[in-house]
């Protein structure tokens, strides 16, 4: 055995034997949880689970006070009545003195709660802490009892540590304590700012997909906090005693020097780490969640796993054409149906609109609108409190980007965007519907519900639902209205910018209805037909046949075909935009699918299609994680996996054919 | 023909520069001092002039603000924990955890020493009359430095660092003290540092005298050598007396005539012997020690 | 049995040549006879109080004045035929305390015979005494 181990053990034995009568007091109190059952007014429940409840309580309890007490005196206090020189004036080093005592320290305080618990574990009486110790030490994983016991040694050591340091601290009672408390505070705050900070951006509660699965990088931060700040003050501790020796004063000095040398350049590197934490780029996104384009014009909302930060999904405002992007919180607001969601836009481009946590600590629920102009380069955006709450469930904005509305709480409620002033609060009853989306214009919001209870499973027809509900906003009247129908596959329904028309789409059949009272306007399809409603509210279809494709542009009133452009040879079209109103910009690609993108401009008033330039079109890697540089170029593209259909937008000002 | 003239390569105890600072206050000033093997070496000086900060340094405690200090050759700062394996220490006020008997206070000692002397402590506690199975802090003061000495002396070290091992003890138990020193000086030949208000005691068994006034180290000097140039000259008539030769450290005006205390005494120089001299007398260590101070030293004698 | 050894430290003269003193005339004066054993000087330090070095060295001086023997394993003991206090060391003491009894004598305003006829006196009376001195030493 080497000289400092010899000291340690020494020293370390000395301690536990000056206290023998300690664990002898502990294994006494850990007979009064047997007799727990008799006692009155204790919760109910089996004896066993009362007896295990009470003496787990009692360990913890008894580990915790003996942790404060022995951290705080057992070097404090002989450096107080000058003892500490008894272990100096002998062959022992520093530092086995330090570890010694503090090992020792640590040791009863544990193994009093240990024994506090024996008597209970050999009758067999195991306590189950999973019953009620859950998600504040883990953050959602539910804790046994050994899972419990390396927690609590972790919290027994910090607190002794911390103990010990406040123990020798106190008692010099010099004017460096005044220092401390400056250090204490200062750290405190930026750790403390730090950590929310964190928590607000959503390092602490990763949704996916609707669902709290992980605290991942808050978990880590605080586990790299308590670590820091144990090995600090351990240091710092040591140092104290080792440089310090029997002076309290100067062992107050070293301590201080060490501890807040260490923690406060620790805590400055977390402020460092909680700003590149808050500050990702759209390109940090390696898998992208979801994408929502701008009716008009190049801005995309986006939202995605950002690379190296846990489970952290920020969300951005970008520009496909330029590259601008803003960070936005939208994506930590709320989940409806499954899908995140992300930023709402004016039908020009020029207004974008989405919902965020609200800054306010004490309505954690609350969410605030925001609004950003998008035509203002600089522009930042501006928050309105309104009465939403992450229960909301739809979420709609008119076409002028003045009005929205929402469905919260069994009510459909309207608000103007830039006062956040309610319009509009009507009750919808117990009305839900599994989809939901909402029209809202300056005089009336439309509520279109749709349910199905089609399985992938299943093989036949089945009953649909669509249910439209229209409320007045000049007079407050809501009528409602119903159709069913028996569809197959999956079913979807999509309104027109204004509401008068929309698409419903099964697997096999494609229909256009009345917006308002559902009823069938005209067939539109079969199998394999895809249609959009364009920004003018006319309908472009796109069937694809055995030598290319073909996009018919129909008039929403009756389904009339206006306009048939034939793309021979071609697999892919996409109607990218609008620019103008007998103008359409698609893009095209080849059988293989592997060919260059092609732009094209349609002319609607004459039916020319003009052949543009090859384009070169980023990627994006809508749910799978894969390489993607910049947005710089002249577009971007995804496939969308919720509508199943592949998304393009284009930057203005591509030079046309 | 001191027979600890013969200096060894290393001093057990050097001391060079040695200046303490506590704030603005100096503690020790630039103390330099070396205790040759085998040496008794007594540091002597009143409340407040530097012993506890001395002492501290020595055995590694403290680290001076400046200048070093070696044991056995060895910087006591750095090397501390492997020095007092060779080292006992006896301190001012005995610190052993209170709740602890004396011999297990000796269990837990002797596993930190590869050399110690079991029996040895039993028989000196059992010499002093200490009950071995009564908690320290219950033992009277004297008992408490008496179980101090023991454990240091149990350890068999080449070095004793004493301080102010009799400070409150009565005379039976200071002859004690002092009986069990001589036999380990007998025995073994230790090297002694020994801080101490005992100034008759210091005086029979010290061969060289450190005195500390103010931080600073006054006097550092052999005890023969000391004790041969110190005198008192009392001269029966009021005439002024020519001293100046004679390096005069106190000289008062009695009623009945001139008394002074000569740090050089020399017979030759004084000149003036006979019924006309003065009355020559030697000193005692506490009367030169009082004349070098200024003032009676409390708790002295 | 010890020796009356006493140190006195008003005494000018150093403890070891104090207790070489001590000795040579407790042997002169045979309180100490031929052959007889000395303390050890472990036992001598500890009943004086003083260093054992101190001890030591005065033993080794007489031991080389030959008033002492070292006998290997068994001790210290007094030569069987020790010799006269050395010449030098004599006068000089008795120089000296003759000084202090001549000082002492002017103090008190007598006279040098008066003086004298004291000394005689007290020699007289010293000489009658000194078996009686022995006896109460047994």
């Amino acid at each position: 055995m080497s000289g400092a181990m010899r000291g340690f053990v020494a020293v370390f034995e000395r301690e536990i034997v000056e206290r023998r009568l300690l664990p002898l007091a502990a294994l006494a109190l850990g007979l009064v949880p047997l007799a727990a059952p008799l006692l009155p007014g204790l919760p109910s429940g089996s004896p066993a689970e009362v007896r295990s409840g009470v003496a787990l309580g009692l360990a913890l309890i008894i580990s915790l006070v003996l942790a404060l007490s022995l951290g705080g005196s057992v070097i404090a206090r002989d450096l107080g009545e000058r003892r500490l020189g008894f272990y100096f004036a002998r062959p022992i080093s520093g530092g086995a003195i330090w570890a010694g005592k503090l090992a020792a320290a640590a040791a009863l305080a544990a193994g009093a709660g240990a024994l506090v618990l024996l008597p209970v574990l050999l009758i067999g009486d195991v306590p189950d802490p999973s019953g009620y110790w859950s998600s504040f030490l883990t953050g959602g994983a539910v804790l046994g009892l050994p899972g419990l016991a390396i927690a609590w040694l972790g919290v027994i050591l910090l607190v002794v540590v911390v103990a010990n340091a406040a123990g020798v601290i106190l008692r010099t009672r010099s004017p460096w304590l005044l220092l401390d408390l400056v250090a204490l505070s200062v750290t405190v705050a930026i750790v403390w700012t730090c950590l929310e900070i964190l928590t607000r951006a959503g390092a602490g509660l990763t949704t996916w997909r609707g669902v709290a699965v992980s605290s991942a990088i808050l978990r880590y931060v605080g586990l790299v906090v308590y670590a820091l700040v144990l090995l600090a003050l351990a240091a710092a501790s040591a140092a104290q005693v080792r440089r310090g020796r029997t002076d309290l004063r100067r062992g107050h000095r070293v301590l201080s020097i060490v501890l807040w040398s260490a923690l406060l350049p620790a805590s400055l590197a977390l402020a460092g780490y909680t700003r590149w934490f808050k500050s990702p780029s759209p390109q940090d996104l390696v898998s992208i969640e979801d994408v929502v384009p701008a009716p008009a014009g190049s801005w995309i909302a986006l939202y995605g796993l950002a690379a190296h930060r846990g489970g952290y999904l920020p969300g951005f405002l970008v520009d496909a054409g330029s590259g601008r992007f803003i960070r936005t919180g939208f994506g930590l607001a709320t989940w409806i149906h499954g899908q995140p969601l992300l930023a709402y836009f004016s039908a020009d481009g020029a207004r974008a609109v989405w919902l965020e946590p609200s800054g306010d600590r004490t309505r954690p629920e609350d969410l605030d609108l925001m609004t950003l102009d998008l035509r203002r380069p600089g522009a930042s955006p501006r928050p309105v409190q309104v009465s939403l709450k992450r229960s909301l469930v739809c979420f709609g904005l008119s076409r002028d980007g003045r009005y929205a509305a929402a469905v919260q709480g069994g009510r459909l409620v309207v608000m103007a965007v830039a006062s956040g002033r309610l319009l509009a609060s009507v009750s919808l009853g117990d009305e839900y519907h599994q989809q939901e989306s909402l029209v809202v214009s300056s005089s009336s919001v439309l509520l279109y519900g749709l349910d199905s209870i089609w399985t992938p499973q299943m093989t036949r027809g089945h009953q649909v639902t669509l249910s439209i509900s229209e409320l007045n906003l000049a007079t407050g009247k809501l009528t409602k209205a119903e159709v069913r129908e028996i569809a197959m596959g999956n079913v979807t329904w999509t309104a027109s910018p204004s509401g008068d028309r929309g698409l419903l789409r099964a697997s096999k059949t494609l229909q256009l209805r009345d917006g308002a009272t559902g009823k069938l306007v005209a067939d539109l399809g079969g199998e394999g037909s895809r249609a959009s409603f364009l920004p003018d509210g006319r309908i472009a279809l796109l069937d694809r046949g055995r030598d290319g494709s073909d996009l018919r542009l129909l008039d929403a009133a009756t389904g009339a075909e206006l306009r048939r452009f034939h793309f021979p040879g071609v697999r892919t079209v996409l109607v990218a935009d609008q620019p103008s109103p007998n103008r359409v910009r698609a893009v095209t690609r080849g059988p293989k699918g592997t060919e260059p993108w092609q732009l094209w401009t349609l002319d609607l008033a004459t039916g020319e299609a003009r052949l543009g330039p090859r384009l070169a079109l980023t990627e994006l890697p809508f749910r799978r994680t894969g390489p993607w540089r910049s947005l710089r170029g002249d577009g971007v593209v995804w496939f969308d996996l919720w509508n199943a259909r592949t998304v393009v937008v284009l930057r203005d000002g591509l030079p046309s054919a | 023909m001191n027979p600890v003239d013969s200096t060894p390569p290393v001093a057990p105890i050097q001391v060079e520069g040695l200046t303490v600072r506590y704030g603005a206050r100096l503690a020790l000033d630039n103390v330099s001092f070396a205790v040759a093997e085998g040496a008794v070496y007594a540091l002597l000086g009143r409340n407040g002039a530097g012993k506890s900060s001395l002492v501290r340094c020595l055995l590694g405690e403290q680290r001076p603000a400046a200048g070093r200090v070696s044991l056995l050759g060895l910087d006591v700062w750095t090397e501390r924990a492997s020095i007092l394996v060779n080292v006992g220490v006896v301190p001012e006020d005995p610190d052993m955890p209170p709740a602890m008997t004396s011999r297990q206070i000796a269990r837990f000692c002797s596993r930190l020493y590869p050399s110690w002397d079991t029996p040895g402590v039993e028989a000196r506690l059992r010499r002093f009359g200490v009950p071995g199975d009564i908690p320290f802090g219950k033992l009277s003061k004297g008992q408490k430095g008496q179980v101090a000495l023991a454990l240091a002396l149990a350890s068999t070290p080449r070095l004793l660092v004493l301080d102010d091992p009799t400070l409150g003890l009565d005379a039976v138990a200071r002859k004690a003290v002092f009986e069990e020193l001589i036999g380990e000086l007998a025995d073994r030949g230790t090297t002694v540092f020994i801080t101490t208000h005992d100034l008759a005691g210091a005086e029979r068994i010290a061969d060289r005298v450190g005195v500390l006034r103010q931080g600073k180290l006054v006097l550092d000097e052999d005890m023969e050598t000391l004790k041969h140039r110190f005198r008192r000259l009392s001269f029966p008539s009021s005439g002024k007396p020519r001293l100046e030769a004679l390096a005069p450290v106190a000289v008062a005006s009695r009623g009945w005539g001139i008394e002074a205390v000569v740090a050089n005494y020399d017979e030759e120089r004084l000149g003036v012997t006979g019924p006309d001299g003065p009355e020559v007398s030697a000193l005692t260590l506490e009367e030169i020690f009082i004349a070098l101070t200024g003032e009676p030293e409390e708790g002295g004698k | 049995m010890p020796p009356p050894l006493r140190i006195d430290p008003r005494d000018a003269r150093p403890i070891w040549r104090q207790i070489e003193e001590g000795v040579q005339h407790l042997v002169a004066r045979g309180a100490l006879a031929s052959g007889a054993a000395v303390p050890s000087v472990r036992d001598l330090a500890r009943d004086l109080q003083v260093n054992p070095a101190t001890v030591f060295k005065a033993y080794q001086r007489l031991t080389d004045a030959g008033v002492l023997t070292v006998r290997r394993g068994e001790g210290t003991f007094v030569a069987a035929e020790p010799p006269p206090i050395s010449d030098t060391g004599r006068s000089d003491r008795l120089r000296e305390e003759a000084v202090r009894y001549a000082s002492v004598a002017v103090t008190l305003g007598a006279s040098r015979e008066e003086a004298a006829a004291v000394l005689d006196g007290a020699w007289g009376s010293l000489k009658d005494g000194n078996g009686k001195a022995e006896g109460e030493e047994e």
